[in-house]
């Protein structure tokens, strides 16, 4: 869902350092394009993840935005081939589940949430994590 | 193989050395903070942190100030934005550069004049008066949509008021 808060163009350089260093990233690029730059969108090599997957390449968005001192984000993964898709969201959505939830989505169209955490705050090391954690432990879990 | 000798075998693979790992980081240093905060952060020394910092502050990418006794690091908003400026004069030609800016004008006029508001936190607001849930979805990715044209307006806008200047600047003689 949309985020609250306007975004921040030097955040963007700091995370596509980070995206273009991901294994499984081949591209990364300004979304809808570079003037609006609304988020960034990581494309993802289908044979380097797993389970592997194709022949799409999956898609992994990363959205930032602050609204005073607070900020908000969107990290997610979507999978064209499967349906499958999942990420972290720091938003005002399922604010019962604390401010930051995962939330995946099986081919079958069941929505899942729960509650995710953090320990750092800096938007690159975020994003790192979450790569990790996607990569390694969601991806294998739970696209398997 | 175990999660964590993964984790290390990925980790490995991205090898992003400690000093980009504080250069991407700094980047993203809104508010002022300590080297130990940083390096606390990014998981290096603190003298380390430093070094790299110190570094983008000569490069004019961080600003170093004074907090009492301590020095603290944050993003040069001014400095940022020329850059994300000169990138839209150099990557965009003044047409794209206009049609685009009176898009974002155009749909933030539909919007005014769609919901009765002036601003996205007046639409935000219009939300709790409203109990169609889709009507309440659609409210809310508009002024998503909103607050962040509100934000690349005015860069924009000032990449194409300069635009003829800074394109003779850009060129490059034979």
């Amino acid at each position: 869902m949309g985020l609250p808060g306007t975004t921040d163009s030097t955040v963007y350089d700091g995370l596509r350092d980070v995206l273009k260093r991901q294994p499984e990233v081949t591209a990364v690029t300004d979304e809808p394009d570079s003037i609006s730059k609304r988020f960034l969108r990581a494309e993802i090599d289908p044979a380097r993840v797993t389970p592997a997957t194709g022949p799409e390449s999956p898609a992994l968005d990363v959205e930032w935005r602050y609204d005073g001192g607070d900020q908000y984000y969107r990290i997610h993964y979507a999978d064209p081939n499967t349906g499958f898709n999942c990420g972290w969201h720091r938003d005002e959505d399922h604010s019962d589940l604390g401010p930051v939830h995962f939330q995946y989505e099986t081919p079958t169209g069941e929505i899942h949430h729960e509650s995710a955490h953090f320990r750092k705050t800096i938007p690159t090391e975020i994003c790192w994590t979450a790569t990790d954690r996607l990569f390694e432990d969601r991806l294998p879990s739970l696209a398997g | 193989m175990t999660e964590k000798s993964g984790r290390n075998d990925r980790r490995d693979q991205i090898s992003m050395t400690r000093g980009e790992r504080v250069r991407a980081a700094a980047r993203t240093l809104r508010k002022p903070r300590s080297a130990s905060w940083i390096a606390d952060e990014t998981d290096v020394s603190v003298k380390t942190a430093q070094k790299y910092l110190e570094q983008l502050v000569e490069d004019d990418v961080l600003r170093r100030l004074e907090r009492g006794e301590q020095a603290v690091y944050c993003v040069d908003q001014l400095m940022a934005t020329y850059r994300e400026i000169a990138k839209l004069q150099r990557e965009h030609d003044r047409e794209e550069l206009t049609d685009a800016l009176e898009s974002m004008r155009t749909r933030i006029v539909d919007w005014t004049e769609t919901y009765g508001v002036e601003s996205p936190g007046a639409l935000r607001a219009s939300i709790a008066d409203v109990e169609d849930s889709g009507e309440i979805e659609r409210r809310r990715e508009i002024a998503s949509e909103w607050e962040h044209l509100e934000g690349r307006l005015p860069v924009v806008r000032a990449a194409l008021n300069e635009y003829d200047w800074a394109s003779e600047r850009d060129a490059v003689s034979a």
